[in-house]
């Protein structure tokens, strides 16, 4: 039997239907909590992010915009923005690099994208990460998953803020060439 | 900052790694321009997927059960919300504490004095347009 689509699951939460969030929960929560464990190294922290995570969803499904993407990247990128605030709060802990694809069950990202059939982005861009320097990946990294900016990874690795600047832009300009030769084609929002 | 310089700064502005002053540059010359905004775009469509770069770790299993309990305290809580948000029946008397009551008095009374106040007044000129009429009594 087809899963019932993320649209669909979406209006029935705008119902009131916690079931429909619960399939949600059951589908993505691993996912969830990979993005939070990966900002917040922090098992409790990072199922709090989780939880708080769909919470929102319930909460706010109707901001939801097919339109402008897909539902699994919104819904990371509001774990993401959760867990970031979480790590500023906390303001104990440093952010760490060189972690990305280090995965501790291979297959979890594999089998959960490929409901969404995202899979084949992950490989594509597990390959274009991995052909940048790694001092390239590392402060797309910190931007990324800590909020970082210039400024703020220039002070944290002691480094001037003309070498962030340039390494951040060559990274990503390489990984856009890369992503634009590679990708898969994405599939669309209403698949 | 040139339109060179503007376009160097598109991928860190997609990335979220631009600090203030270079954002708000950004952020004014981006509508004038129709090629930065479609790069902008490639950007951030590459950019939303990075969270895929995440290591994959399992969700411990307790978790589904801990958010039922959540949306239920939740329900709990817009229940209790809901109800003191209802129109409550007016309160009477007996339920108001001493104090206001007799504070809810104090107008009416001043209210009652100063009527009785003029119509004793009232009366007094009267009764002394009353006396002059009749000679005064003599």
């Amino acid at each position: 039997m087809n899963p019932v689509p993320e649209l669909k699951l979406l209006q029935q939460i705008q119902t009131g239907d916690e079931e429909a969030l619960l399939t949600l929960h059951t589908r993505y929560a691993s996912l969830v909590y990979s993005v939070a464990y990966r900002i917040l190294n922090d098992r409790m922290a990072a199922e709090e992010v989780t939880q708080d995570t769909f919470l929102r969803i319930w909460n706010k499904a109707f901001t939801f915009d097919p339109d402008k993407g897909r539902f699994v990247t919104w819904l990371l990128t509001v774990a993401r923005r959760l867990a970031i605030d979480h790590f500023r709060h906390q303001q104990r802990r440093e952010p760490r690099t060189g972690l990305l694809f280090m995965d501790e069950d291979p297959v979890l990202w594999e089998n959960t994208l490929a409901t969404d059939g995202s899979a084949d982005l992950r490989r594509t861009l597990k390959s274009a990460l991995g052909q940048l320097q790694p001092e390239q990946r590392d402060l797309i990294e910190l931007a990324y998953f800590y909020g970082m900016t210039h400024s703020d990874i220039a002070e944290q690795l002691d480094l001037p803020l003309g070498t962030v600047k340039t390494r951040i832009r060559l990274g990503m300009q390489k990984l856009r060439q890369i992503w634009l030769a590679d990708a898969p084609v994405k599939p669309s929002a209403d698949d | 900052m040139n339109r060179e310089e503007l376009l160097e700064r598109i991928p860190a502005y997609a990335l979220g790694a631009l600090d203030e002053d270079e954002r708000a540059a950004v952020e004014a010359w981006l509508p004038t321009d129709p090629e930065a905004q479609r790069l902008l775009k490639e950007y951030r469509e590459l950019v939303e997927w990075l969270p895929l770069a995440a290591p994959a770790q399992p969700a411990p299993s307790h978790l589904q059960a801990d958010l039922r309990r959540r949306l239920n305290e939740q329900r709990g809580e817009t229940a209790k919300t809901s109800a003191a948000d209802e129109p409550r029946p007016a309160l009477i008397p007996p339920t108001l504490p001493r104090p206001m009551l007799r504070r809810d008095w104090i107008p009416l009374m001043l209210g009652m004095a100063a009527a009785l106040v003029v119509l004793f007044a009232a009366l007094l000129l009267a009764a002394a347009g009353h006396h002059r009429r009749t000679g005064g009594g003599s």
